[in-house]
């Protein structure tokens, strides 16, 4: 047995501190159990709510983009689905990345490194990183079956812009792309986010605002390993944009355009190397509806899905392809200035419809003998002839007699005439400009249109003002000319061009129709009018019109007017041709540009001019041509 | 010795084993609830598999602890206090895991943390020392006699604190001062809490009021390292970093809260088993029961512990001699402390310090030495009667 301990027990102060240092445990213990009863029952609420938001991961789902129609119905701009592969970071996983880059890397064809870095380092600042822009089936399948070792992956549908005929109207139809810098603010501000893509040029920029698709939302609920919950998809579907449909006629665009490179393919083929560009404007005479609307050289919009290619990019820049010269490109209008010369004479009374010059070749100022073209000159000339064979010293004569000045008689004060008479006579040519929209805007639903200008030479000079009158010292843009020839065809109505009919939601809804807008009257009487158009009639079938070599038995009798001006290059003119058919019953005014030719304006745009309404009228469905269709609903609708 | 336990069998401490039992069935559930299906590559391989292993170990060493007699631990006090200070040295010699110098890493995947035997062998030498200055003629309770102690604390105090693993350290301190508490007289025992409550109070109204200034002395004068300031702060507005230092409190107390009266059931936590709880398996187990069990399932826990330190109580008061009763006083304060700070933490009532929550949360070492404190209860139980009238 063992020797019983001779104190046997503690001492009683022992027992007593043991007693004190279990109360106070047991008091911590306790408190414990009351911030528990607070958390899991009082705030318990708060918390569960609180699990409810973090456990979602949300992503914003763009909207699809409207579409763009043409006239017809034909598709030039769409959105398609496409399969993005997203990546989503979670803030407290950075070790599922490398396993994640290594199993995922040989099906996309990349290095893991690559792909790991790419999913931790691009774009840091956002949640998500877009692995794959467009993935293939094998890629889609292969996620799919493996998606439980690849936390954080993720397959989205994602509307992708697509241009199913390539270039066709591509400045009408422009692109789209990122945002730029400069204009973030203002993006910003209606609610778009960092990374979306708007229109940056033509219609896709000018209708921005209308086609832009309204944001969803998918609300995934997973865990932080990227492994979905029980729980389903919220989705606050994205919405559709609305949708543009032209008045452009893409079969006619088409034709534009063609005719456009053939004729400039075929100068550079005769020697003109210098030629490299041209537009063609095509308007509805009573509606100022753009038909066709071709500037060349041209691009293509689906370079820019997805990132435009260096390659392109170098294309695109080359002539500055990317440049609507049918609106953005100022032109001097050579003969087709004549018009509007007389008729400011006209109705200034500077002169009267039965002005009669003598042309013997030209006409001297001061100092200055003005050439006609043709250096024999026409002899005694009225106002329809002048306008028939384009006679220059007619319009030399029109010019001086705005400003008052007489050959035979100069005023003594040259300076005071150069600042007076002179520029007087620029204004008035100025002013009846505005009205037709060559020296303003023509108020085209396009981005970047240019308003042309009357030039006032400085230092002012005797002869500047008649070369004002022949139309060497404007420069007007394609649709500023086209506006104009049609006023002069309607009988002086001035519509503003309109590239878009109507717009339509994405059901086919039609939502807004967008009327022909009247911008002005010309004032021009209606019999001054009807004397240019006789003239311009003349110009193409008299017998020396200087248009009738390609319009003298034309069926659908064209009138119009060939142009042709010093560009600046010496030896390189403009070309230009403005016209409109039928000559009776106007519908379609056609202004055409091919700058840098070394010939007579016929040689060049003419020809084109005279393709894009030969196919008009050829249409299977025009009345000209099949006169029974007429009436049909069709035409009804579209033509409204 | 054999009959000994034979005839004392009838006083082991029962209700003191089923209570331990019961903890270890919360302590494999949770770890496996809390890892279940996960990524995380912090997770060690097969951790149940481990942590059931770790905890038949431990079963085998409280046992085996408890046959012991306990008196056997001072006379080997030298020989195993030199052994774990000798072990804490070679700690620096091991790389670091998350960024302490914590563990040996011992060939096979195996580590040992020196630290959680630091704190039992200082318990068994400092219980021994004060029994035996009992037991003198004359026994010097001044300050003088109470150096050794200061001393025996000081230098297992200063190795741990440089690993750096100031939740460990700040364990030894509050070991020592509940077994000074027992221990000291009458005035002594005043000067302590006076003492403590001064400390609490000062730091506690610092960093509520001046919380900024008191974090950044702290870091400057070196008494805390930048991750423990951070945590601080965080403890302070957990919203101050919500993705940083912030981030695994603010978790848990999502998981806690969410967790209600009953609980989101098994496997069925949204914070726990969607992985949202970092190191869920070690320091912030607690959430994981919170969220799963409820205030049902998580006050249960709680009061299994209660109960433990009522029976380690109840045994020390029993004691044969003064050595048990330092002993226990030594556990009791070493459980309680860390109970407190880890389930504190979980219930963001006291800052984040890297506390293991005892029984429950994975690891090996701090099992086996946690239970064989148990074990060592166990023993002091097993003995504690002096007299048998058969």
């Amino acid at each position: 047995m063992k020797e019983i301990n001779p104190r046997g027990k503690l001492q009683p102060k022992t027992v007593k501190r043991i007693q004190l240092l279990f109360f106070a445990a047991a008091l911590a213990t306790s408190s414990l159990i009351v911030r528990l009863g607070y958390l899991q029952i009082t705030e318990a609420q708060q918390f569960q709510s609180d699990v409810a938001v973090q456990n979602f991961s949300s992503l914003p789902i763009p909207g699809s983009r409207g579409w763009i129609f043409d006239r017809e119905g034909d598709v030039l701009a769409a959105d398609v689905p496409v399969y993005q592969i997203l990546y989503i970071r979670y803030p407290n996983d950075s070790y599922s990345a490398p396993k994640v880059a290594r199993e995922l890397a040989p099906v996309l064809g990349m290095k893991a490194k690559t792909l790991e870095n790419m999913m931790l380092n691009q774009n840091q600042m956002q949640p998500t990183v877009t692995l794959v822009n467009q993935a293939t089936p094998r890629e889609m399948a292969f996620i799919a079956e493996h998606r439980d070792n690849l936390p954080g992956v993720l397959m989205m549908t994602v509307p992708q812009r697509v241009y199913p005929l390539g270039e066709l109207g591509a400045h009408e139809i422009g692109f789209i792309g990122p945002i730029p810098a400069s204009e973030w603010n203002q993006y910003q501000a209606q609610g778009y986010p960092k990374d979306a893509l708007v229109g940056l040029s033509g219609l896709e920029q000018s209708y921005q605002s209308v086609l832009r698709g309204q944001y969803g939302e998918e609300k995934i609920p997973v865990s932080p390993a990227g492994i979905p919950l029980n729980q389903g998809i919220v989705s606050v579907p994205a919405k559709a944009g609305n949708n543009l449909v032209l008045n452009l006629d893409g079969p006619l665009q088409k034709v534009a355009e063609q005719a456009l490179v053939q004729r400039i393919n075929f100068l550079r083929g005769v020697g003109e190397t210098n030629v490299h560009s041209g537009t063609i404007v095509v308007l509805n005479v009573h509606t100022g509806a753009v038909l066709a609307m071709a500037s060349y050289p041209t691009y293509n919009p689906e370079w820019w899905i997805g990132g435009i290619s260096n390659q392109h990019y170098q294309q695109y820049l080359t002539n500055n392809a990317g440049f609507n010269r049918a609106i953005s490109g100022l032109y001097m209008p050579g003969s087709t200035e004549k018009m509007l010369t007389a008729m400011a004479a006209l109705i200034h009374h500077e002169m009267t419809p039965n002005l009669q010059v003598l042309d013997r070749g030209g006409l001297q100022i001061g100092t200055y003998f003005m050439h006609n073209w043709n250096l024999g000159g026409f002899g005694w000339v009225g106002l329809k002839e002048a306008i028939e064979v384009s006679d220059d010293t007619y319009f030399y004569q029109v010019g001086l007699n705005m400003g008052h000045f007489n050959t035979n008689n100069p005023p003594s004060n040259i300076s005071a005439w150069l600042t007076g008479g002179r520029v007087q006579a620029l204004n008035q040519i100025n002013d009846l400009g505005k009205k037709f929209g060559l020296t303003s805007l023509t108020g085209v639903d396009l981005p970047g249109e240019m308003p042309g200008y009357v030039t006032y030479a400085n230092p002012p000079t005797l002869y500047d003002l008649p070369a004002a009158a022949i139309g060497q010292e404007e420069a007007y843009s394609t649709i500023g000319l086209a506006t104009y020839i049609a006023a002069i065809a309607n009988g002086g109505y001035r519509y503003q061009p309109q590239l878009v009919h109507e717009v339509t939601t994405s059901q086919g809804k039609v939502v807004k129709i967008y009327k022909p807008h009247l911008v002005d009257k010309v004032p021009v009487p209606e019999n001054y009018l009807k004397i240019i158009q006789q003239s311009l009639e003349l110009a193409t079938h008299g017998t020396l019109g200087t248009a009738t070599y390609y319009f003298g038995n034309d069926k659908v009798n064209v009138a119009g007017k060939t142009g042709t001006a010093e560009s600046g290059n010496p030896g390189r003119n403009n070309s230009v041709f403005v016209g409109y058919a039928p000559y009776n019953h106007p519908e379609i005014a056609v202004a055409a540009v091919i700058p840098n030719v070394t010939g007579e304006g016929f040689r060049a745009a003419a020809p084109m001019a005279q393709q894009v309404i030969d196919a008009y009228f050829a249409k299977p469905d025009h009345p000209l041509t099949n006169p029974s269709s007429k009436f049909t609903t069709k035409n009804m609708k579209k033509h409204g | 010795m054999e009959s000994i336990i034979k005839r004392n069998i009838k006083d082991l401490d029962y209700p003191l084993i089923m209570v331990m039992i019961l903890i270890s069935i919360y302590s494999v559930i949770a770890i496996y609830t809390a890892t279940y299906g996960k990524i995380d590559p912090n997770i060690p391989s097969h951790i149940i598999v481990r942590q059931m292993v770790w905890e038949v170990l431990s079963y085998i060493a409280m046992f085996a602890m408890m046959f012991m007699d306990y008196h056997t631990l001072s006379k080997y006090r030298w020989w195993i206090f030199g052994i774990s200070i000798f072990l804490l040295v070679a700690v620096f010699a091991f790389s670091r895991v998350n960024g302490a110098h914590s563990w040996i890493h011992l060939p096979g995947g195996g580590s040992i943390q020196p630290s959680e035997f630091a704190k039992l062998t200082f318990i068994i030498w400092t219980a021994d020392y004060m029994a035996k200055m009992n037991e003198k003629e004359f026994p010097d309770y001044t300050l003088k006699g109470l150096l050794p102690i200061f001393i025996a604390f000081i230098v297992p105090f200063m190795l741990i604190l440089k690993e750096p693993a100031l939740g460990q350290a700040l364990v030894l301190l509050v070991i020592m001062f509940a077994m000074l508490l027992v221990y000291v007289k009458r005035r002594h025992m005043q000067i302590l809490i006076a003492i403590a409550a001064v400390v609490v109070i000062t730091f506690g109204s610092a960093v509520a009021v001046y919380p900024n200034q008191t974090i950044k002395m702290l870091e400057h004068q070196h008494i805390m390292p930048h991750y423990q300031t951070m945590r601080l702060i965080s403890f302070i507005d957990p919203t101050f970093s919500p993705t940083g230092s912030g981030y695994q409190v603010l978790e848990a107390e999502i998981a806690v809260g969410s967790g209600s009266v009953f609980g989101e059931g098994l496997l069925k936590g949204s914070q726990t088993n969607g992985s949202w709880v970092p190191f869920q398996w070690t320091d912030f187990i607690f959430s994981a029961i919170a969220e799963q069990l409820g205030f049902v399932g998580s006050s249960v826990l709680i009061m299994l512990f209660l109960v433990m330190l009522y029976r380690m109580v109840k045994v020390a008061m029993t004691s044969l001699d003064d050595f048990g009763a330092y002993l226990i006083a030594g556990s009791v304060g070493m459980f309680a402390f860390q109970i407190f700070e880890n389930i504190g933490m979980n219930l963001v009532i006291s800052p984040a310090t890297g506390i293991t929550l005892p029984f429950i949360s994975y690891g090996g070492s701090s099992l086996i030495v946690n239970f064989l404190s148990i074990g060592i209860v166990l023993s002091v139980s097993l003995r504690r009667r002096t007299l048998r009238f058969d």
